[in-house]
């Protein structure tokens, strides 16, 4: 499918932009087990956060985009705007209907509206698509050439709660406070990485080179289905936004650490069905199964697998049956947090923490080798078992380490 | 039910507990200990509360 599009652009570390932001892949689980999460609390206001944040990052790279690709009229820029949010698996929009005073912008398929339902496992109390509602204002901006700070989404109807088609009311924003400026690429480490561990069969070239031959973009659903999952390859300063202004929201209440420990639940339910996806797809059969010859084989593939995604360079430094330490260069986390807020004062890598300890449950607690049904119930086993591993983050990049260091152990 | 430990069993249980502690911020909920005995309203604002956080 021919779509104007920014081009995709590789950067050190793993990272890959579209109009200079950065882009990381992540599914349908970890977006409804984020949000849920973020909008526990009415009174934090999250949904208004999860609209900027979409706002902001979807500005920078459509604005970016529109002027390394010289787009001179409004139409050309509302088929980037139309094209991007579909390339990356947000679904389909049509903004012909967003005139520079505002309008409805139709979303026929959402990813917030209609992808989420699959992990929520029961009905939503409310709608889902804030995403989609900033995109829609951040969109409106671009094309007409209208200040953002002028522009809000507002969200009059969502899939998540039966509607037919996403409906978004773009017009003047309400709320005093600003939008966010994304930090683009944020804090970047100067140093190279350590190579890909040798104690291994893996060969992580080949397995990078394999999966660069995959194709990620949106169907014409403008949806991503792979692995047994819905994929978004989203911005990573939207949740590098959504997660730490929660953190920092969080911190009066006295339950900041449950938030934090949440955060990283969420990473559990995206390395579970992403990553145990991935080892049961049959491009993992393919391509990397067949260079597994021991348990830390598989743990090696699936570092190798990451390294695809986005998310920095992740490096196995040390792995037993017990015990997998990971440590991972420029992870996008801290560059956000880097970029952002400057030295954190504590480590900042939730989705990290999740993902590293859910490496080694898939692999040495559900045995993801004999290929098991990834449902709620099979969650609940490994979640359960007195032999399911803990993270810690013993290092941050985001408090002036070289990387950040994850501890997966029992 | 009438303790956190039978109304929030295992490492699931936590993970809702916490979750529900969040929404109805109340960080001494994930202090009090499993087996200690629920007043009456308290068990109904956590059951309540529960099924809202079970919703999507």
């Amino acid at each position: 499918m021919a779509r104007t599009l920014g081009p995709y652009v590789s950067s050190p570390h793993g990272k890959r932009l579209m109009g200079k932001e950065p882009l990381v892949f992540h599914c349908n689980y970890y977006n409804y087990f984020l949000q849920k999460t973020l909008l526990l609390d009415d009174e934090l206001a999250m949904h208004e956060v999860i609209a900027d944040a979409a706002a902001s990052s979807a500005f920078a790279t459509l604005s970016n985009a529109a002027r390394g690709l010289e787009l001179g009229t409004p139409d050309a820029r509302r088929k980037l705007a139309e094209y991007t949010f579909s390339e990356l698996g947000f679904g389909t929009i049509d903004l012909s209907r967003v005139t520079p005073s505002g309008g409805v912008a139709h979303v026929p398929v959402s990813h917030y509206g209609r992808c989420l339902r699959a992990a929520s496992g029961a009905e939503f109390a409310r709608p889902q698509s804030y995403f989609d509602a900033g995109f829609a204002a951040a969109a409106a901006s671009v094309i007409h050439g209208v200040p953002l700070e002028s522009l809000e989404g507002r969200i009059e109807a969502c899939q998540s709660m039966g509607a037919p088609e996403g409906r978004i009311a773009v017009g003047p924003r309400k709320r005093r406070d600003a939008y966010f400026v994304s930090c683009g690429q944020g804090g970047q480490w100067a140093g190279t990485p350590v190579g890909p561990n040798k104690d291994t069969h893996v060969d992580e070239s080949a397995i990078l080179a394999a999966l660069g031959t995959l194709d990620f973009s949106g169907n014409e659903e403008g949806l991503v289905p792979r692995f047994g999952v819905m994929l978004t390859n989203h911005f990573a300063n939207f949740y590098n936004r959504i997660s730490f202004e929660f953190v920092h929201r969080m911190k009066s209440t006295g339950l900041m650490e449950a938030a934090e420990d949440l955060l990283v639940e969420a990473g559990f339910r995206c390395a579970f069905h992403t990553f145990g996806g991935i080892m049961s797809s049959a491009e993992w059969d393919a391509v990397i199964k067949p260079q597994c010859k021991t348990k830390e084989d598989w743990v090696h593939g699936m570092v190798a697998t990451v390294n695809a995604l986005g998310w920095g360079v992740w490096r196995v430094h040390e792995l037993s049956a017990e015990r997998l330490v990971v440590r991972a260069y420029d992870d996008y986390e801290s560059s956000g947090w880097l970029g952002t807020y400057g030295k954190a004062e504590r480590p900042v890598s939730y989705l990290m923490a999740g993902g590293v300890a859910g490496i080694m449950n898939l692999i040495h607690v559900g045995d993801i080798s004999r290929k098991p049904t990834l449902d709620l119930g099979f969650y609940e086993k490994v979640f359960e078992s007195d032999a399911r591993f803990f993270p810690r983050q013993v290092k941050s990049m985001a408090m002036g380490d070289d990387y950040s260091e994850v501890v997966a152990e029992r | 039910m009438n303790t956190i430990g039978e109304m929030f069993p295992g490492n699931m249980g936590r993970v809702r507990l916490t979750r529900v502690a969040l929404k109805l911020r109340m960080p001494t909920l994930l202090q009090t200990p499993p087996d200690q005995a629920l007043d009456a309203a308290l068990l109904t604002k956590l059951t309540l509360c529960l099924a809202e956080v079970q919703k999507g």
